[in-house]
């Protein structure tokens, strides 16, 4: 019971966060999937794996954040290029001084608990 | 390195494709492509097959997840919702007149000609076998004939029968796949 709700919890934690990594990794230079899940899995915490990371970037380039662009590839069909658009800079901007703002605020709020 | 396509992943991409039947083009191909990517870049860095199937996880999992991740921002969803039903009506009130006739027909035949084949074989060949007439022969034809043709009709009849069966068998499998993939749009339609 303790475990299903601290899957949930972490499940709820990743969620939003793996859309920061996500915008981050392309905001460093355009990529493609099968290399945005790669780097990923060196970061199992995130438990990034194809069925949601996949979605994801369908969404961020349905809200306009990203653009994408087909290319060849050498392993036979074609690589979908992932890229920052104007919006998405703004976004992966904000969200970064969101999530440097909640970090404090938490760190605040832990330690305050450790001193009582 | 030239690619080469794997049969295990292309069904799945198959599947994936039929699952996502709701999702628009140009973004189901596109879907269906990248997926199709991944799968042939893990293949390339020496990836079993089965392996990256299994990380992919079940396609209508996966379709699903598309589907909650797309949906967020989605405002058409009652009005689809709305047409799925009336396509459901549709579908109810064509397939069960039609399907009324076909079962009814199909089954009949299936019946009628199986035993009836049946019955006219047996017959000729007790005829042909046993001492004395069991079939009475109508036409003016000698008598080992006509029991011979007992039994080519009863065969050809035993024949008809079985195809009619066999139709009636992909009708009804068809009918309930319609059904499956109407309700089974219906229902993550209303997520």
């Amino acid at each position: 019971m303790t475990t299903k709700q601290r899957e949930d919890w972490l499940a709820q934690v990743r969620r939003g966060l793996l859309e920061l990594c996500i915008l981050t990794l392309i905001g460093q230079e355009s990529t493609y999937g099968y290399e945005i899940v790669t780097q990923l899995s060196r970061t199992p915490q995130l438990a990034a794996g194809e069925g949601t990371v996949y979605p994801l970037l369908r969404r961020l380039r349905r809200d306009g954040l990203l653009s994408t662009r087909w290319k060849e590839s050498d392993a036979g069909p074609p690589r979908q290029y992932y890229e920052l658009t104007v919006a998405g800079r703004q976004h992966l901007g904000a969200l970064r001084g969101d999530w440097t703002a909640i970090v404090d605020a938490v760190r605040i709020s832990l330690e305050g608990e450790n001193v009582t | 390195m030239s690619y080469q396509s794997n049969p295990a992943i292309d069904r799945y991409l198959t599947t994936l494709s039929r699952e996502l039947a709701d999702m628009a083009e140009p973004e189901r191909t596109e879907v269906v492509g990248e997926i199709r990517n991944h799968a042939a870049e893990a293949v390339r860095a020496g990836e079993e097959p089965a392996a990256i199937i299994e990380r992919f996880g079940d396609p209508r999992q996966l379709a699903g997840a598309y589907k909650m991740e797309l949906a967020v921002k989605s405002s058409r969803g009652p009005l689809r919702r709305v047409a799925r039903f009336f396509a459901m009506l549709g579908l109810a009130a064509i397939t069960s007149l039609m399907s009324f006739i076909v079962i009814v027909v199909l089954g009949a035949f299936t019946l009628a000609f199986t035993l009836g084949g049946v019955a006219s074989i047996v017959g000729g060949i007790l005829s042909l076998v046993l001492p004395g007439d069991i079939i009475m022969s109508a036409l003016p034809i000698p008598q080992t004939i006509s029991e011979l043709l007992a039994i080519g009709f009863g065969v050809l009849m035993v024949i008809g029968g079985l195809v009619s069966g066999v139709l009636l068998f992909f009708y009804v499998r068809m009918v309930a796949r319609a059904f499956r993939h109407t309700v089974g749009s219906l229902r993550s339609g209303r997520r």
